[in-house]
């Protein structure tokens, strides 16, 4: 009626806008009511698959068992589907993950399977629509603008109607995730049939093969270095949208980060971040292709990123990239000299000395390096500690006995196959390990016990792995400087200054470290009332009086001390004569690194194997550096209490092992062991034409 | 076992037009008899066959040649049934290959025929003994009975030994012997050969030819063949067919081909053509004529007439001595004029090949297998032959050209 009464608004008057509105909003939020109502069982069917897999493989499988099972399952499928390298970096990887707690594990198995379950529905949804759109050009036709439309509308705009539909959670998550991840999939699935050569695809027909024969026999084989590609972009853009997935309710670190963000949390956006990164690379690393074993994930990132909609580029890139490796020739390499043999043996002989020392007992009555953070090492009488037990060598002699390990392996490596299998799997390989594992040991041997009441005393254990890592060091140095290696460039004459500069960068940097924190206790100090004074006696009493429980008691004992109030905190840097002085002896091991590499460098110049000799010694006593800090921090993550922590010295001092093996590993990996060229073995080409003139 | 020399194959009135109304306006023209050229231009749709109508023997290389674009892999496609046709038939073996569809097309290419590509479409993924049982696969043999005809196979071609290896690791000579071999396994009446030997250099190109006509003897195979290459169509064909935008222009053996080229066009290309590889003695020499030792100087010499020279034969009919002209006027009688330095050769030698021997101006004995004398084959007559055809080349030129 009011319209009447009032004076039509003119056709220049924006008022008219409102009169002859278009009800687009209304009438789709029409339809989404008429689809709610009306097909409520579809839109349920549609969710139920990835609530299923969510709920089931998720949520009530992966984030429930035990962590050991998921690592070793990971670790497994990357070493069948890729090699066993993958599989171990796969391993150690999810390992850091889940020492970075449990609360970071459940969430770091979390966004494994939530992106598990997208992929696997990428996959499904999107190779046969590739397959189907490669084969039939009308496919392709209706299905090309489809995913231009789903590439260029930003994922916020059709979260929405997600949302609308299936609610905020998992399922749309899931759901908006593989909108956005799986066009590259489809794009080079039918790509890579598209590439199949046509003759090829021909021979199969003209064979008789029927259609489904094509497909399988021909076109998928072909096409399958394209679709692995798919399957890793779309991994790729999974992971970038996991952010967003975390917007939309899913868990995993995503949601971590995103808790850590309006938090303002740094030590759980650190972790979490840390978490988040590894296993974005782990999921990489496990889909990629053979040949494409580089870059770094950002980078990788970025590339799914901008190649989404021309695919084309990323296959030209790695099919170049495989045709080179294709074309390596095949050759023998040198074999073992018997003086090579010998120095192998005593190599091998020290390698089995450090390996057997982890089972010798390290430490005797008390703790030694766990001591710092655990009062309750102070009252073990009358024990034995063996190098991996936590009283013992704990990660002191995990990595020793690691670094043995390797020792081991090189040697018997190169002595059945020399030269093949992996590049360090040789000398240098041996003597960056003997030289880690005695520079550890050595430096467990040197430490500074705890003012305690028993002394831990020096076990054999420690003394067998020093004197085992010498005999090792040794005998691979020499070892070295026999074994047939030689650079597979010509080494440049120049002084490589910038490893000179690098290890005295890594060199300043270890005695910051040295000079920092290595101890953060926040547990002197504390006020200890009555009550907790009766109860650490009684527990002590125990304990003397019940040694068999001693274990148990130790424990109940921190706990009652940690519940003590605290007034202050004390910080003990890596080298005072109140701490262990580990931060010293890293930086004596460090200088010697740094000196090795100064040699290594070319100063005084010698000849090209002394550059090899020199980076190997280098980057075994930059190895030994990392792995006395990492042995003291892992201890205490170990076994301290909670108000004792590493601190940030032996952070330090980490990287400044890793800088000196990182600036010293590029000169080794020039080094290869020689080939020789054998003359009578028959060189295929020949052998050809000499068939053909039997053949005519 | 069909007879050899019959019918297998027919192609009867065959057009193949490609574009998107294939039976349109374009199919009209090509009726009323328009050209490749004027079709394209009329109605955007290119002419792949125009009116082709050929017939393969059973047992007999059949060749057909053509530029690139003049229609020969449209034609051989359409045997089986790679490509349909728009108007026409395709008879192979009695049965119309353009009405089998599905399951039936499917049987009838695994049995009938086994194909050779150009860039050899072996499967790289799978090795060399899998490649040439792939046939065998598809017909479902088990993997050992396979493997055996494979080897078989792969052994005709002389690649037995690299059974296991990659097709990568091999050269492209071998690679395409793997391309027959995976033709030959599955033992199909009829090879069709697609520029079978165009991508290998002409060394190896010569060898796969004759190893080729080798298996073909032995094997008694039907072949169409398909190639570019002039020479090779004259050197291994039983018959070639020569097309040219989509049209056969002539079919004939190779010597129809190069003595009595239909066209311009077809001379055109002979041109280029070395004779001698493919004219064959027993088209020049002239029957023996012998001549007995126990003749005069003077009735020898009588009987030799234009010859250059005459042989003597021995009981069997065994070539012995030569008498030439030349000897015969300087000598004081016939058995001081014998000689017995003369070349002998088979009749299907090519003048090539004894075109050093007739350098030296005495007459080649023509033996056949037992090694008796069946023809007489004069220096002259050589060189004459080899510069006729040019000649006539010439000619055609000038017809044409000018
Ligand atoms: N699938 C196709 N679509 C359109 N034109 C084609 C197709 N295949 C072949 N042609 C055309 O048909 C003609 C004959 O081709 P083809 O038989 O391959 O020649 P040849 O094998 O003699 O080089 C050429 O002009 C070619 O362009
Ligand atoms: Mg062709």
């Amino acid at each position: 009626m009011r319209f009447f009464l009032q004076t039509d608004p003119g056709f220049m008057d924006n008022r008219i806008l409102d009169k002859w509105q278009i009800p687009f909003g209304a009438w789709i939020d029409q339809a989404i009511d008429w689809i709610f109502v009306n097909m409520r069982s579809t839109l349920d069917a549609l969710a139920f698959p990835f609530d299923y897999l969510i709920d089931a493989f998720v949520n009530d499988f992966l984030a429930r068992i035990s962590w050991v099972w998921v690592v070793l399952a990971m670790a497994l499928i990357a070493s069948l589907a890729r090699n066993i390298k993958v599989g171990a970096f796969v391993a150690v990887s999810l390992t850091i993950c889940g020492l970075l707690g449990n609360a970071f594990w459940i969430e770091t198995a979390r966004t494994i399977g939530f992106i598990a379950v997208a992929v696997f529905f990428c996959v499904i949804v999107g190779i046969p629509i590739g397959i189907a759109s490669g084969r039939v050009d009308a496919i392709w036709k209706v299905i090309r603008p489809i995913l231009d439309a789903m590439q260029v509308v930003h994922s916020f705009v059709y979260m929405l109607p997600f949302i609308f539909f299936f609610g905020i959670g998992e399922v749309s998550a899931t759901m908006v995730t593989m909108v956005f991840a799986v066009p590259p999939l489809i794009r080079l699935t039918n790509l890579g049939i598209r590439q199949v050569p046509g003759d090829v695809v021909e021979a199969s027909r003209a064979y008789g093969a029927p259609e489904w024969r094509v497909l399988f026999d021909v076109q998928i084989p072909l096409a399958r270095r394209a679709i692995m590609t798919g399957i890793n972009q779309t991994l790729l853009l999974a992971i970038s949208m996991l952010g967003i997935a975390a917007i939309m309710g899913a868990g995993g670190l995503g949601r971590l980060l995103f808790r850590a963000l309006s938090n303002q949390d740094p030590a759980l956006a650190a972790s979490g971040g840390l978490a988040f990164f590894l296993v974005a690379i782990v999921l990489d690393r496990m889909t990629q292709r053979e040949d494409t074993d580089t870059g770094n994930l950002f980078h990788r990132i970025r590339q799914a990123w901008t190649h989404r909609v021309d695919v084309e580029a990323l296959l030209t890139e790695a099919d170049a990239t495989a045709q080179i490796v294709a074309h390596e020739p095949i050759v023998r390499f040198a074999p073992i000299a018997p003086k090579e043999r010998n120095l192998m043996g005593m190599t091998l002989l020290g390698g089995l000395a450090v390996a057997i020392s982890v089972f010798l007992p390290w430490t005797v009555d008390a703790g030694k390096i766990s001591a710092y953070g655990r009062v309750a090492d102070e009252d073990l009488a009358g024990q034995t500690f063996n190098g991996m037990s936590g009283q013992g060598g704990s990660w002191f002699g995990f990595l020793v006995l690691a670094f043995g390990g390797f020792v081991i392996l090189a040697v018997i490596g190169s002595y059945l196959r020399p030269g093949t299998g992996s590049r360090w799997l040789a000398a240098d390989g041996a003597a960056i390990a003997a030289i880690a594992a005695f520079v550890t040991a050595t430096a467990h041997f040197l430490a500074q016990p705890y003012g305690l009441a028993n002394d831990p005393g020096t076990g054999i254990g420690v003394l067998t792995a020093v004197a085992g890592g010498f005999v090792a060091s040794a005998g691979a140095v020499m070892w070295l400087r026999v074994a047939p290696h030689s650079p597979l460039v010509p080494l440049s004459a120049d002084i490589a200054w910038g490893r000179v500069i690098g290890s005295s960068i890594a060199v300043v940097v270890l005695v910051v470290g040295m000079l920092s924190g290595w101890s953060y206790d926040k547990r002197e100090g504390r006020v200890f009332d009555p009550e907790i004074q009766a109860q650490i006696e009684e527990l002590r009493q125990e304990a003397i009086d019940n040694p068999a429980e001693a274990g148990t008691i130790a424990a109940r004992l921190q706990t009652v001390i940690a519940s003590a109030a605290q007034t202050k905190e004390l910080i003990t840097t890596g080298a005072e004569p109140d701490g262990a002085q580990l931060g010293l002896w890293a930086l004596v091991s460090g200088a010697v690194a740094a000196m090795a590499a100064v040699a290594a460098a070319g100063i005084p110049k010698r000849e090209e194997r002394y550059q090899w000799l020199w980076g190997t010694v280098a980057a075994g006593f930059g190895a030994g550096t990392f792995s006395i800090a990492m042995a003291w921090v892992f201890t205490h993550v170990r076994s301290a209490d909670p108000n004792y922590l590493s601190g940030v010295g032996s952070f330090l001092t980490m990287m400044g092992g890793a800088f000196l093996v990182a600036s010293t590993s590029g000169i080794l990996k020039l080094f290869r062991r020689s080939r020789v060229y054998d003359e009578t073995e028959p060189d295929p080409k020949v052998h050809t034409e000499e068939l053909m003139s039997i053949g005519t | 076992m069909a007879e050899l020399g019959e019918e297998i194959i027919r192609l009867e009135n065959v057009y193949k037009i490609f574009g998107p109304q294939p039976r349109g306006r374009a199919f009209d023209l090509a009726k009323s008899g328009l050209g490749k050229d004027a079709v394209l231009r009329q109605s955007g749709h290119v002419l792949g066959l125009n009116d082709v109508s050929f017939s393969v023997n059973r047992g007999e290389i059949f060749v057909v040649m053509g530029l690139s674009g003049s229609g020969k892999s449209t034609a051989i496609r359409t045997v089986n049934k790679l490509h349909d046709v728009t108007s026409g038939h395709v008879w192979v073996d009695g049965v119309d290959v353009q009405t089998l569809k599905g399951t039936d097309l499917q049987a009838f290419r695994r049995v009938k025929m086994g194909m050779v590509f150009q860039h050899f479409a072996l499967f790289p993924h799978r090795n060399v003994i899998d490649n040439a049982g792939y046939g065998l696969k598809v017909q479902k043999v088990p993997k050992a009975e396979r493997d055996v005809a494979s080897l078989k196979a792969l052994s005709l071609v002389g690649l037995e030994p690299y059974a296991n290896n990659a097709t990568q690791e091999l050269s492209g000579g071998m690679q395409q012997r793997v391309g027959l071999a995976r033709a030959l396994a599955s033992d199909p009446d009829i090879l069709l050969m697609d520029e079978a030997f165009s991508a290998l250099d002409p060394l190896i190109r010569r060898q796969m030819q004759d190893e080729l006509m080798v298996i073909q003897k032995e094997l008694q195979k039907t072949i169409l063949f398909i190639t570019h290459d002039l020479n090779e169509a004259l050197r291994i064909g039983d018959r070639v067919c020569i097309m040219k935008d989509g049209a056969v222009v002539q079919i004939g053996t190779p010597e129809e081909i190069l003595t009595q080229p239909a066209t311009g066009y077809v001379a055109e290309f002979v041109q280029d053509v070395d004779q001698g590889r493919v004219i064959e003695v027993q088209e020049v020499m002239i029957t023996p004529g012998p001549i007995k030792a126990s003749m005069s100087l003077g009735d020898a010499l009588h009987s030799l007439g234009d010859r250059a020279g005459a042989f003597v034969v021995d009981d069997q009919g065994r070539p012995t001595h030569v008498f030439t002209v030349n000897d015969g006027i300087q000598a004081s009688d016939l058995s001081s004029a014998l000689r017995t330095d003369f070349e002998q050769c088979g009749p299907h030698a090519t003048l090539n090949e004894v075109y050093a021997a007739a350098g030296r101006g005495i007459p080649i004995a023509v033996v056949d297998d037992d090694g008796k004398l069946i023809g007489n084959l004069d220096p002259r007559h050589i060189m004459e032959e080899m510069g006729r055809v040019e000649q006539l080349i010439d000619g055609f030129e000038r017809e044409v050209f000018m």
